[in-house]
């Protein structure tokens, strides 16, 4: 008897493709991707890791903003250096990507967002980059400027660009639309209800938005492919009104279903499954420090070895030496998560 | 009242020993024992009690040889002095080399920043940078090591600066001190050095000593007069200047270092 179940490969079933194997029939790359490939990376806190093991594989990821010879790793990291392609800090929804990307083809910045912290002024749309603050709007507009400059030339080498999707929440400027990565008033700024609103992108908001991304991309470089992930890493907090934990799921299946949807009707475009990896118990997990937020450094390993194998590249060498249990090593390689700011604020 | 002073330092001690040799009455107020160690041997001692001890036969050697002392007992000084030891001014500028901020002159000067190789940094990026880089130096160390292990007040005298002998250009491992000074950048990052160094050493207890601001030259340089006829301290002993040498300065320089502290002693 035919019908259309017979014919379909293992990894198609339960059976086959999780409860007894899983891994290398996961993922199917729609376009190989070598050593030599020019990979650009922005997104979550959970895209650093990717952006940190891909280089550790000996990928080319693109870097617009290297730091200069003489800047140590932590301090690189602290000033926002080296932890995506380019200096943005953390790109946690796809409207704020497609907002850089868009002043980045209108030829720079249209409107200041330059908040104050104590004396000093930090970029509201990237506003972790320097902890200590410039010492004058100018001077971050001249940061800016320089940034989306340098931006936009490493995008123009770009053969890939790998975005991880994290959040849906945002907060905007009522006046102009623009998101801000984290809260007016969190970590500089002042917090104006009449100014600044509370959004919840819809699974609809991100499809279109990444349409958008996807067209801008092509701008920069005509036939740059992309590759979606979604960050296992749950919500720090929501301002939805809903649990955190139902807020959490939520958005990462508006993102899931956003993600995929477009990945399947785009060529050149795909999706690699990092949150079902390190959530469903099928790869052994989840893999979550026991704060239940934090991915393991195992689960990243796991995520960036199927990736890795998917295009015949050879897995990332372990990272250096972290004896297990090391809680200080441990933390010092921690991501650089402007959102875990929010914690500050929990009661 | 004659303060008891103990100096340690690598090899630009030699400028300082050498000005306490040929007139040590210019100071009555001063009675100094000097040793000095060369490369990072300082930092293979250890102090309990008060006591600092080599512990390594490298560094016992040295101690003797640059001493004449098995131990020091810091409790027997008034002050301790660290002279040199890599907390130089030429690092600010090898740091300059990749990295630009507002406020120098060279980035008013330039129109279009993102076309260039140095990067734009922020101004407190590069302090946080020098910082570091100062910390890590033998001079850095060796003054949270003492630190921590006396409790008598501690001055560090900066390295002096490069000859101005560099401006003549031969010297290929200097451009990126060279390039500071002709782009109009030495002023700035003289001062930041100084002000960093002041900054990072005060932060753990101990007293920064500029280079005596006469000696200076194009903000980043030491003048001729005070580098020709150097020594310095090597493994062997005193060595006299080797024309190749850009790093040491002379005792005239030593003696207006040594003026400097005395000053600083008796404030």
């Amino acid at each position: 008897m035919s019908h259309p179940y017979a014919d379909l490969p293992r990894r198609a079933f339960w059976r086959h493709g999780t409860a007894r194997a899983v891994g290398a029939e996961l993922f199917e790359p729609t376009y190989p991707i070598t050593r030599a490939t020019r990979i650009a990376t922005a997104g979550s806190c959970f895209a650093q890791h990717i952006a940190r093991s891909l280089r550790g594989a000996g990928c080319k990821v693109l870097d617009a903003e290297p730091p200069p010879r003489g800047m140590g790793p932590d301090l690189a990291a602290r000033h926002g250096y080296g932890l995506f392609s380019g200096r943005y800090g953390n790109i946690y929804t796809a409207r704020q990507l497609r907002q850089l990307l868009t002043e980045i083809v209108s030829g720079g910045p249209e409107q200041r967002f330059v908040w104050q912290r104590g004396a000093l002024f930090v970029d509201a749309l990237r506003p972790t980059v320097e902890p200590e603050g410039l010492d004058s709007p100018d001077e971050v507009m001249l940061h800016r400027d320089y940034h989306l400059e340098r931006t936009s030339q490493m995008l123009q080498q770009a053969d890939l660009f790998i975005f991880t999707l994290g959040l849906t929440e945002a907060w905007r400027d009522r006046n102009t639309g623009r998101v801000f990565p984290v809260c007016p008033g969190v970590t500089a700024g002042r917090f104006d209800a009449a100014a600044h609103e509370f959004v919840t992108f819809s699974q609809a908001e991100v499809l279109e938005d990444l349409r958008a991304i996807r067209a801008l991309l092509q701008r920069f470089r005509p036939g740059m492919q992309m590759l979606l992930t979604v960050s296992p890493v749950p919500l720090t907090a929501t301002a939805g009104g809903a649990h955190v934990l139902v807020a959490s799921q939520a958005a990462k299946a508006t993102l899931r279903s956003a993600a995929g949807e477009f990945a399947a009707g785009t060529a050149g475009v795909s999706y690699f499954p990092s949150y079902e990896i390190v959530t469903t118990p099928a790869f052994g997990g989840p893999h979550f420090e026991p704060d239940l937020r934090r991915v393991t450094q195992g689960g990243v390993d796991l995520v960036m070895q199927l990736f890795l194998d998917a295009h015949g590249l050879e897995s990332a060498a372990p990272p250096e030496s972290e004896p297990q249990g090391d809680t200080d090593l441990q933390e010092a390689d921690d991501p650089v998560c402007d959102e875990l700011l929010l914690e500050a604020f929990a009661k | 009242m004659t303060l008891r002073v103990c100096l340690f330092g690598n090899s630009h001690l030699a400028a300082l020993r050498q000005a306490w040799t040929d007139g040590r009455e210019r100071w009555p107020g001063l009675d100094l024992t000097m040793i000095g160690a060369h490369k990072g041997l300082l930092l293979q001692t250890e102090i309990t009690g008060g006591v600092l001890r080599p512990a390594t036969d490298a560094a016992r050697d040295a101690f003797a040889r640059f001493g004449g002392l098995a131990e020091v007992d810091l409790r027997s000084f008034d002050a301790i002095g660290i002279v040199g030891c890599q907390v130089a001014a030429a690092r600010a500028a090898f740091l300059h080399k990749e990295a630009r901020w507002v406020g120098l002159p060279s980035v008013a000067a330039c129109p279009n920043l993102a076309t260039r190789e140095p990067r734009l940094i922020s101004r407190r990026a590069y302090v946080a940078m020098l910082k570091a880089t100062l910390s890590e130096t033998l001079g850095g160390q060796f003054a949270t090591h003492l630190r921590a292990g006396t409790d008598r007040p501690i001055c560090l005298l900066s390295q002096p600066r490069t000859h101005e002998s560099i401006l003549s250009g031969k010297r290929v491992e200097m451009r990126a001190l060279l390039n500071s000074i002709e782009i109009g950048d030495g002023a700035a990052l003289s001062d930041l050095f100084d002000t960093t160094a002041r900054g990072l050493f005060e932060a753990i207890g101990v007293d920064y000593l500029p280079q005596p601001a006469e000696t200076v030259s194009h903000h980043l340089l030491t003048a001729r007069a005070y580098t020709e006829g150097a020594e310095r301290l090597t493994a062997a002993g005193n060595a006299p200047q080797p024309k190749t040498d850009i790093l040491h300065a002379n005792a005239a320089y030593g003696a207006l270092a040594l003026d400097g502290l005395a000053a600083r002693l008796a404030a």
